[in-house]
């Protein structure tokens, strides 16, 4: 009791209402239906957000039940003193960075092939020039944005779905990231600045 | 235009409203003045908007009920650490574990120890178990049965404790020693045993300063017990000579009350047969040797010459059946060369050494068998 106190006290003095607070302590006592009802309340935007970073949706709902699984294991060291929401997307942004960097050495290993009867190694590279279904998809803005966000690198790909896709505070960001407003604020600028530039590449205006 | 580059940096934060109130003065300042810094303002809008566009995916329909179940297989590390914790919580350390280890392996080290204790054959029970069946094998043929057993297990005993060494002079003054505390039980001239210290190795100190306390004879006839006693049941009831084999064996069933009641007790009838046997002092040692050899007749030859070489009286040739045995009365003193000479006739594979004797005579008894 006197711990919900303080945690209550806590919640008061960093500003915020956790409105998965009770479900949260419930589910910390071992009530898996509270637990069932935060996956629920939770689950579209994990989907989104692994979505958004790896790029495929396969490889989202792995890593957003992944994400829900160690939650699940780990939600006694959750101490309520960050939103639920804050740590649960923490950790779908963490699993989600770890299979995208698994998908690019795949892909990478994938594009290397080896000539046998040249006894060399060379690497295909991707096409830069538009093939003419890629020319029919042009004005398709939605995949060009998504293929756009695909070519940012992780940090700045990352950033740019928390806070223009999801819609999360930069406190909030630098918070799942570890790392401060700051360098959130010039990370996003940046990715602005590519995004900006590969679409108006792509589509010839914005 | 100077000055652009800085505010163009200024433009993510200030769509988002990050700027402070004076820098969000001096953007809208400049992006009043300069036309391209206002389009790169409306290209970050764009952008943003683009992105915001995305649509939103839904979850999978099984996704809820995939990610319970897995959850409802997977162990809490909360459940985890708390049992570990709740073990370990009086100290931190392995103190219960290593309570419980402690007093499992007490117990089981306990329990071991009975079971291996109560069949381990110890020195008594070596001697114990060995002379009753000594006495047993000429008298009741039913206890024939057990002779093949506690024979065996004399023997295992022995050969643990130590090899048998050589007939050499070494062990000598250990048979007369042997055969000093023999007499001195004889001449206690009682009840079987009654005479008996309950350790025979103190009376042995008793008995002379000459006694070097040499367990070889012993171990000796510990090895050459089980098979020479049914041989020698078979040869003196071939010869008549049945009487003299119980006399000589006669002193083994007062060992036999005096050390161990339960090796009697497991030879109740055995000991209840041999107990009208009075002990007797024997005045020639039994020696008994058994030797393999291609000849058998040629090999008694041998011995016989021996015997005469060495000053044996009584000499006898008795052949039975493909046996060959040779007795003669012999001088102690004679022995070790004796049995060195008989070592020509074949392979000397198994001896009785004196114990119960006379103080310098032996009765010599070679069994020559053919080794084919």
């Amino acid at each position: 009791m006197a711990q919900a106190m303080s945690k209550l006290s806590e919640n008061a003095e960093t500003g915020f209402m956790d409105e998965d607070r009770e479900l949260v302590l419930r589910s910390q006592k071992g009530d898996d239906d509270a637990f069932e009802q935060l996956v629920l309340r939770h689950q579209k935007k994990m989907v989104n957000i692994a979505f958004r970073i790896t790029g495929t949706y396969e490889d989202a709902c792995d890593v957003a039940q992944d994400a829900f699984v160690s939650a699940y294991k780990e939600i006694q060291r959750f101490e309520c003193k960050s939103r639920f929401s804050t740590w649960l997307y923490t950790i779908t942004v963490n699993l989600s960075k770890n299979r995208l960097k698994q998908i690019i050495t795949a892909r990478n290993r994938h594009e290397v092939s080896i000539h046998a009867e040249e006894g060399a190694i060379s690497i295909d590279p991707p096409s830069a020039d538009p093939n003419a279904l890629e020319m029919l998809e042009k004005r398709d803005i939605k995949k060009g944005v998504q293929d756009c966000i695909a070519k940012l690198e992780e940090d700045f790909r990352v950033v740019v779905v928390l806070r223009d896709i999801q819609g999360f505070a930069y406190n909030e960001i630098g918070a799942m990231l570890k790392v401060a407003e700051g360098t959130v604020k010039s990370r996003l600028f940046r990715a602005r600045e590519m995004l900006k530039k590969c679409l108006k590449g792509r589509f010839g205006e914005l | 235009m100077k000055g652009c580059s800085n505010i163009r940096e200024q433009l993510s934060a200030y769509i988002d409203g990050k700027l402070s109130a004076e820098e969000v003065k001096l953007v809208e300042g400049h992006l009043a003045e300069c036309p391209q810094c206002s389009a790169a303002l409306s290209d970050i809008k764009k952008v943003v908007a683009h992105l915001q566009g995305l649509e939103q995916v839904e979850p999978p329909a099984w996704f809820t009920q995939k990610v319970m179940a897995r959850v409802r297989s997977t162990e809490r590390a909360s459940e985890r650490k708390g049992l570990l914790n709740w073990f370990f919580r009086p100290l931190y350390v392995t103190a219960p574990i290593g309570a419980l280890a402690t007093a499992l392996l007490a117990v089981t080290t306990y329990f071991i120890f009975q079971g291996v204790i109560g069949d381990m054959p110890t020195e008594r029970a070596v001697r114990d178990s060995e002379i009753p069946q000594q006495i047993a094998v000429p008298e009741k043929a039913p206890e024939q049965k057990r002779a093949p057993q506690k024979p065996q297990r004399a023997a295992e005993g022995v050969t643990k404790e130590e090899t048998v060494g050589t007939y050499t002079k070494a062990y000598e003054p250990a048979i007369r020693a042997e055969m000093s505390a023999q007499k001195s039980r004889g001449d206690a001239g009682t009840g079987p045993g009654d005479s008996y210290a309950p350790a025979p190795r103190t009376k042995y100190h008793v008995a002379g300063p000459a006694y070097a306390p040499a367990p070889a004879p012993e171990m000796k006839v510990g090895v050459a017990a089980a098979p020479a006693t049914s041989a020698r049941e078979s040869e003196y009831r071939a010869s008549g000579n049945v009487t003299k084999a119980k006399h000589a064996m006669a002193p083994g069933v007062s060992r036999s009350q005096s050390y161990d009641k339960a090796a009697v007790m497991r030879d109740e009838d055995t000991y209840a047969t041999s107990k009208k046997y009075k002990p007797m002092m024997v005045e020639k040692a039994p020696v008994s040797f058994h030797i393999a050899a291609d000849d058998t007749a040629a090999a008694g030859k041998v011995v016989v010459a021996a015997a005469n070489e060495y000053h044996g009286s009584n000499i006898k040739t008795d052949i039975i059946g493909d046996k060959t045995i040779v007795r003669a009365e012999l001088s102690v003193s004679w022995l070790p060369m004796f049995f060195e000479k008989i070592k020509k006739a074949g392979v000397v594979q198994e001896k009785m050494a004196p114990m119960f004797a006379d103080v310098s005579s032996v009765q010599i008894t070679v069994e020559i068998i053919g080794s084919k």
